[in-house]
Order: structure tokens, then sequence, then C-alpha cells
């Protein structure tokens, strides 16, 4: 009886999942139908530093972990496999907790950390494992045998146990193999690749056919968005099992094709996707369809005398752009805490909160440091759009708390607010994460730097649940005292939800055991947090003011892309593997505008493209940009950047301009831009501007060059 | 008598005396001259720069090559008849970081740093040969549409860059300003010559109006002198101070230009004595 046959074939083979593994594919490749943009365009100032980061909110190194992972090494290297199994079998399961350090910036729990360590011993060692494990490991397995026949709930933590603990014996691949399905059928498309791959990685010997393994796993790369790596198995199996077939849905099929199938589906899926954001700027000059001014000339000059009068400051407020966020319909701009709506479609403006002449007279306050000009958020969730935002009114105040609101989308009616004055002093940070049913946000009491992780329910406000992240320290505000913290970044990987504090450190968290699974940590937090604040007569005002650049976070076939602030590293991480994919050196102003699937393109005075899974520079250009709302726009083979000389577009291949389209916006210190609907929106310093695009033409065969 | 008539010359050309004219020697007549010419500039030049800068070395030449070949291609669709691009030297140069600059301004000790970025910079001039023969209009058009042009392909158009430089001695920083434009002569030698000729027909002239009032006639070129003209009517003192400091026929180009677009003067000055006759 071969091991692939120990198990009952309803968990081994996809056919008999058939209804759910189609069920799940229809519901991959319908995500991939277009949301609406919701992305907003954040303008934040991250310059800070914490003391430790957030280590706090998750279990510490254990001790005795750590002695246990040193001895098993140490024997291991000298071969004393008796020993060093011993060391393993003294630190039972429950014990095995708390975070190790892998070596290469990430902290990982202590049992994955073992199960590495295990599964990476020579041959030698496996062999010893073998000798004195394989006993007790048939000894699960038959308990899993009768779990699995009794259809008991138990069955999963019975072959975890294997997984873990005897993952090298002959019966860890066939565990690995059931965890996988479970995870499949769960939608754990995460999890399910993970315990697939460590049958193709660490358990060759196995006598599951690998071509069903590939296909499973392939699957599930499709399911979670991973093309390159489905491409990747794809090619694996044409070239080592050209002729090998899988039983799927009750029929055998060629297992390479079955998988080119997947991914031939899963790009025209994309394709589609791609096709149907796509947009073409009219021939000549773009004549705004519509302009909504909301900072008058009068308000212009005010903030020149404001910015003049108090250079001294250099707040960047000369070149802010205020952060907006859009839906189909409408465009939201949230400016110094005056929110208001624009309908895409007539240029009306559909509401405010407040008189766009009340924010002139603070601009004095607001360019003498009193306010983190990050920290005014914006994002639109459906029928809702939430805000961070400090009232006008508290501009004078040391270290006010910062309300988050949701108004109505269409009205402006306020439905809630949290936090502020009148909240309980607590303060929201500018992280407006929609998630599933919820609005992922982090705040702290006022002047504390302990920072939690909320769930927020959009319909009233409540905290649904929410993590402690431990300390923030922040950076002083050298101007006007307290701390500022920047605002930091959230992703979802899989199941798990990816944060990046701004401080060099990214969790890993579980939203479902609302705990935190692990860290990378790309560099050890400042000892001292306050920068040197010396000025100097018309000193330039440096460029991560200038361009108000962020600290940002991508995730891209399952991998994270991340620069922050201040920090000229740009990193690709795959939290899942624990591995840095690449590092390299950038400008530390500049900033992640996007990613498509060559290139993840960063911003400052020039963009530059980098290759996604290189980090190679493919090319560089210097645009006339000045100021802040740093911002790209891709359709077909160009990239857009609105600049105050107009709207580039550029080859994506190689970063050549295409045209230059005038927009006549060369008096703005800062220009973003939008695609909504059939209408391409400008957000300056002073205006907001919708011209209308002309339809897509077919793609040309050859691209040229004009003027 | 003959004493008496050379004295008389001398006392005449005493009485005249004017920075340019006046009269010495024992038996013929001195005069010092200037001739100015004003001509039409015939070439236009516009400074720009192209750089690179990036902690890699191999990122800095990629940003540079981009933006060089972005510029060039930028300024050559143009299609401007008569202009080139002429490149000179490329600055390599290893840039501190701002928190080095501040620390060497007050003077502190500065830390050197690993990761100090890599620049690279070329200067570009932008030439335009035979705009003598347009119109101010056309002129303006063809500078306005380059100056467009090199902006949107991220040129620093008028020097090394835009960046206020910080000055210790007044405590400040302070803008760059310099300008955008030279026009110049092409043919320096052929003006020059044009403005010597010139310089020795009004020597002429002065020598026969000093005879007449000695009652004598103007003879030979005895002697002739190229002097250093007494007052400089171009109007680029920098440009003539940054000739006379690097000779050579290039820099002396740098004599007949200006930042403006109007006539280049050009001046020679001669010191000529002249036989006399009764």
């Amino acid at each position: 009886m071969t091991m692939s046959n120990r198990l009952p074939s309803a968990l081994l083979c996809i056919h008999s999942t058939s209804s759910r593994f189609i069920t799940t594919l229809v519901l991959i490749f319908s995500s991939f139908i277009p949301r609406p943009a919701s992305a907003q365009m954040r303008v934040i100032r991250a310059n800070l530093s914490s003391a430790n980061g957030g280590q706090q909110s998750m279990a510490g190194v254990d001790e005795a972990v750590q002695n246990a992972v040193t001895d098993f090494e140490r024997h291991s290297e000298r071969g004393e496999w008796q020993k060093a199994f011993r060391v393993l079998d003294n630190l039972p399961v429950e014990k095995r907790v708390g975070m190790l350090p892998t070596g290469d910036g990430f902290l990982i729990p202590a049992e994955t950390r073992l199960w590495q360590m295990l599964v990476n011993v020579n041959a030698e060692g496996r062999a010893a494992f073998r000798l004195f494990h394989e006993p007790n490991a048939k000894k699960l397995y038959s308990k899993l045998e009768s779990e699995l026949a009794a259809n008991d709930p138990q069955v999963t933590t019975t072959a975890r146990a294997i997984y873990d603990q005897y993952f090298i014996t002959s019966f860890g691949d066939d565990a690995a193999n059931l965890l996988g399905d479970v995870a499949f059928e769960r939608g754990e498309f995460a999890e399910a690749i993970t315990r697939w791959k460590s049958i193709l990685d660490y358990h060759t010997d196995t006598n599951i056919p690998l071509p069903r393994i590939l296909v499973k796993t392939a699957a599930a790369y499709v399911a979670s968005g991973r093309a390159r790596e489905a491409s990747s198995l794809f090619s694996q199996l044409k070239q080592q099992y050209p002729s090998e077939l899988v039983k799927i849905a009750g029929k055998e099929v060629n297992a390479a094709d079955y998988v080119s199938h997947l991914v031939s589906n899963m790009s025209k899926a994309a394709e589609a996707a791609v096709a149907s954001t796509r947009f073409d700027l009219p021939p000549g000059a773009l004549q705004p369809a519509w302009r909504v001014q909301y900072l008058s000339s009068k308000g212009r000059v005010s903030l020149q005398q404001a910015v003049a009068s108090n250079s001294y400051y250099q707040s960047g407020l000369e070149t802010v752009v205020p952060n907006s966020a859009a839906d189909s319909e409408r465009v939201y701009v949230n400016w110094m805490g005056v929110i208001f709506a624009v309908e895409v479609s007539t240029g009306k403006l559909a509401w405010r909160t407040d008189s766009f002449d009340k924010v002139p007279p603070h601009f004095a306050e607001m360019q003498q440091g009193r306010v983190d000009l990050g920290q005014y958020s914006i994002q639109v969730v459906g029928d809702r759009v939430v805000t961070t935002a400090l009232p006008l009114d508290r501009l004078n105040y040391w270290q006010p708390p910062i309300p988050l609101t949701c108004w109505n989308a269409k009205t402006g009616e306020k439905h809630w607010s949290l936090g502020g004055e009148q909240g309980g002093q607590q303060s929201y940070l500018g992280l407006l994460y929609p998630f599933q049913d919820h609005l992922l946000v982090i705040s702290h009491a006022q002047q504390q730097s302990s920072m939690t992780l909320g769930a927020i329910s959009l319909a009233n406000g409540v905290n649904k649940w929410s993590i402690s992240l431990g300390t923030f320290e922040g950076k002083n505000n050298p101007y006007s005292g307290g701390r500022i913290f920047s605002v930091p970044e959230v992703s979802e990987v899989g199941n798990q939800l990816c944060l990046m504090n701004q401080s060099g450190l990214v969790l890993r968290i579980s939203p479902e055991e609302k705990k935190v699974l692990g860290q990378f940590v790309m560099y050890e937090q400042k000892t001292t947090t306050d920068g040197d604040n010396y000025y100097y007569s018309d000193t330039p005002l440096p460029e991560e003011k200038r361009f108000h650049t962020r600290g940002r976070m991508l995730v891209r076939d399952g991998v994270l892309l991340i620069k922050e602030v201040g920090k000229s590293e740009l990193y690709c991480v795959d939290m899942e593997s624990q591995k840095v994919v690449w590092k390299r050196p950038t400008t530390s102003s500049s900033m992640i505008v996007d990613a498509d699937d060559q290139h993840v393109y960063l911003m400052n005075s020039e963009l530059s493209a980098y290759d996604r899974a290189t980090g190679k520079l493919h090319w560089s250009i210097r645009l006339p940009v000045s100021g802040g709302g740093l911002s790209l726009a891709s359709s077909g083979d160009s990239v857009f950047v609105a600049t105050q000389r107009g709207i580039y577009e550029l080859h994506q291949q190689d970063g050549r301009v295409a045209r230059i389209v005038r927009t006549g916006q060369t008096d703005s210190s800062g220009i973003s831009m939008r695609v909504v609907g059939n209408h391409l929106v400008t957000v300056t310093n002073y205006d907001v501007t919708g011209y209308q695009l002309s339809k897509p033409e077919p793609p040309k065969s050859e691209t040229t060059t004009s003027k | 008598m003959s004493y008496w008539k050379h004295s008389l010359v001398v006392g005449l050309a005493l009485l005249m005396a004017t920075p340019s004219v006046f009269a010495q020697g024992k038996s013929g007549i001195s005069v010092k001259a200037t001739g100015l010419v004003k001509l039409r500039a015939d070439v236009l030049e516009i400074d720009a720069n192209v750089s690179g800068s990036s902690e890699l070395a191999g990122d800095a030449i990629t940003k540079y090559r981009n933006n060089r070949q972005r510029a060039v291609e930028a300024i050559e669709a143009l299609q401007v008849p008569g202009l080139k691009v002429k490149s000179g030297r490329i600055d390599i140069t290893s840039q501190p970081d701002a928190a080095s600059q501040q620390a060497r301004m007050r003077g502190m000790p500065v830390t050197p740093t690993a990761n100090r970025p890599l620049n690279l910079a070329e200067p570009l001039s932008l030439r335009i040969d035979g705009i003598d023969k347009l119109t101010n209009d056309q002129i303006l058009e063809t500078l306005v549409k380059i100056v467009d042009a090199g902006k949107d392909a991220g040129i620093a158009i008028g020097g090394p860059d835009g960046q206020p430089v910080y000055n210790q001695f007044t405590g400040s920083y302070q803008s760059n300003g310099a300008a955008m434009v030279r026009f110049r002569l092409s043919d320096v030698e052929g003006a020059r010559q044009q403005a010597f000729d010139e310089a020795m027909k009004n020597a002429r002239r002065q020598g026969d109006r000093l005879a007449k009032l000695a009652g004598l006639k103007l003879g030979k070129v005895r002697a002739i002198n190229e002097t250093t003209p007494a007052q400089n009517n171009s109007p680029n003192q920098m440009n003539l101070l940054i000739a006379m400091m690097n000779a050579g026929a290039e820099k002396e180009a740098e004599q007949f230009s200006t930042n403006s677009l109007q006539e280049i003067p050009v001046t020679a000055s001669l010191d000529v004595e002249f036989e006399v006759g009764e």
C-alpha cells in the first residue's frame, strides 16, 4: 500500500472536492472583476522612529526555546543526532511559544522556526530522526486514520501534530497534503501553498504523485493571484511531467495542460480588468470639463504670506496637496479638515462640511508646525466617507487628539465620530483601511505612544476587535512640541494582514486569531528620535517635505514592496516564506507610487522604474515635479504622471516620453491625479479639476512619439 | 621755424587733448584712435545641464544616460535649423548628504559616510548658428521652443542646477542667478578687423586734422601699436574678465557676447604715429 493510499481518497484527490474547487475557482476569477478605485492619495509626513517598534505587542523570545535552538544546532553540527532530537523531545508543543529570530530580519513563531530546523537537517540526521521517531509518527498516524473514518473534527489537530513534530518521517507528507486540502477548501490559499510546497521542498521521497501536488499548488497560487509562481510550476510540469495525468472533477486531464488553462484564464481575467480601466488622453491640450476652486486667489496670497512670515518652520504647507478619495460618482477631498465632495460627471460641489474661507486664517498656525499635514486622511467605503482631521479650532492646542469621523458619501451628513476632545481624548492616525465589513484604524491615547489596531464597524463606529501594537515612539515636533506619528500602511497577504509601522517593522497579523504571527525588522530603532533643527536663511525645503513623500507598502504576487520615507532602502519581501527577495538603495525622498507586472515605480522629482523581480533600475527620468500629490496612473503600455507642465505619457518599457498633454496648471505647486469613470481628475494645492477622457482606441502596433 | 612749427603741433595737440587724441614726438604726429563697430550676433548659445545621481554608481549612470538621451532627443525633435547640441566634459562627484553639508557649514566635523550619492553631470551647450538672418521675433520664438522643450525634458537650463547654495559670508542661501542664454559673434577675428579698420580711419582723420592745424601735411605711418581700449563698451564685463584670465581663442570669444538680444559692440584701439611734411 502506498503512502498516499493510506488516507481516504476524499481528502487526497482534487476530484473529490471538485464542486468546491470549481466554486473556489469561480470565486478566484470573480475577484478579478474591477472594483471602484478606492485608493486614497494621502500626503503623509513619515519620519518617525520608534524605540521598540511595537515589539511589546507580541510574545517575545522565550529563553528556554532559544536555548533549545542553540543546543539543537550545536549537537547537529557535531552529528550527535540522538542528543539533538532529545532537545526537541524535551520541548513539548505547548512550550514552543514566543518568537525566534531567523537571522535575516524575521522574527517568526518558535513553532515554525523549530520546524524549519528539523526539515533542514542533512540526510544522516533525517535517517536518525526516522529511526527514533517513526514509531511515534505511526502511532499518531493511526489515530489520524481512525479520526478520519469517524469524521472527527480533531483530525486536523492530529495532522498538524504530525506535520509539526514528525514531518520528515514517512507520514509527514500525508499530513501536509491533508492540511493543504483542508486549507484550500476553507479558502486559505496561502496556508494551502505552504503545506503543499513543504512536500515539494522537503519531502522529495514522497509517494504522493508530484504532478498532483504541483497542480494543487498551482491552483492555490492562481487562487491567491500569484501568476508568476503558477507559471513557474507550469514550466516545471511541462519539463518534468509533460504527459502525466491527474483526475480533475472525475476526468483524467493532462496536468501541464490543466495548469496552463488555469494560468491562461487568470491572464485573461487580468487583461480584462486592465482593459476595463484603460483610458486615452484626447489629442492636443486638455480642456477642463469642470473646476472647483477651494482655495481662492486671496487665500493663496494669504498662504504665501503665512509661509513667508514663518519660513523658519518649513512645514511644506506651500506644496501640500490635500488627500482625496473617489468612488464611481464623486471625488472626496480632505482639505485641512474641511471635507467636500464633487460630482465627477458635472463638477458640482455636492457637499462640504464647512466653508472654505475658514481655513486661510489658520495658515500661520499650520505653517508653524501645529499640525502634522500627513494626518488629514480620507477614505470612501461604500456609502461612507471616513476622515481623520484636526478641527480648525484645536490647532492652537498642544498635541490635540485627532478624531475619526464618518460621513454620508451622498449628503455629507455626519454619521458618527470617535476620539478627539469629545471622544475620550483618543487620537487616530491617518490609517483608514477597509477590511471585510470593517475599517482598520490605529489609535492611541492623547500624549501616549501605545498604539492599538482596531476594527471599527462602518455602520455605527463600534470597535469590533483590537490588537495592541505596542509603543510607537514617534518623533518630536521640533516647532510646537508633542509627538508626530507617521501613518502606518496595511496590506493583505492571503488571509493575513501586514502592517508597516514606519519605524522599520512589518508585523504579520492574523485577523482571525487577533494576534501577531511574526515580524520583519528592516532596521534597528533609533535611540534618539529628534533630528537637527538648524535653520539658515532661505534654506531650500527638504525634498521629503517638498514632495510630501510617505512610506508605502504594496502587495504584488503575494510579496511586499516596502519603502519607508526618510529611508533609502527599497525592499521586496516574501512574508510567507520569510525571505527578503531583494533589497536595494534608492533615494530617501522617493515614494512608491505604483507597481505593475514588470516594475515598481518610485517618484520624487524623478520617476524611476525598478524591475519587480530583481530590483534592478530599468529606467529613470527627471520630471518637472515641484510639490506634493505624487501619483501615477497606468493604461495599456503607458504610464501617466501629472506635473505642473502637463500630463506626461511615458512608455512603460523604457520611460520615454510619448507625449505631454498640457493642462494649464503651471501655477500649481503640487498635483495629484486619478481616473474616475470617464474623467481624469486632478487635485492641486488650490483646486479640483475634471477632464473628459476619450474612449480608448484599439491597441496600436506601433507607438509614435510626438511632442 | 621748423622748431616753432613742431612746437605748435605739439601745443595744439595738447589743447585738443581727449582720451583718444594726442600728439607727441619731435617730427611727426601721434594719435590714439578707437574704432567701434556694432554687429548683430549670429550665434545663440544656451547652457544646460544633465545629470544623474544615486547611491549606486550603476543607478547614477542609468539615470544620467536616460536623462541625457531624453534631453538630446527632445531638443533634436524640435528640428530647429542650425541647432547643435555640444557636449563638453562629464563631472563625476560624490555629493555629501544634507547632514554633512550642514555640519561643515557649522564648522563641525563631518563624519564620512559610505553611501554618499555619486553624481554624474554633463554641461551641454545648445548652439544655433545664423541667427543674424532671423528677426528678433523669430529668435525669441525659437528660444522659447528650446527652453520649453528643455524644461519638459528635465534639463537644468541656464546653469549647473537651480538649487540655492549656502553663502558662508552672508550666512544664507542664495539662488544661482545664472543667465539662460548668450548671444555671440562667430567670426571674432573678422569683427575685430572691422573695428581696427575703423580705428585706423579715425586715426588718419585725427592726424589730418592736427596736421592742418599745424599747416603740415600728414605723411606715412611711421609706427602703430594696438592698445587696450580705454573704455570697454561690451555689456558683459564678467565675460571680459573671464576672457582676460583665460587667454585663448575660444575664451577671447567670450568678450564678444551678450546676454541680451542686442547688437554687440566691438572696439579696437590704436596708437598711430604719422610722418609730417611741409
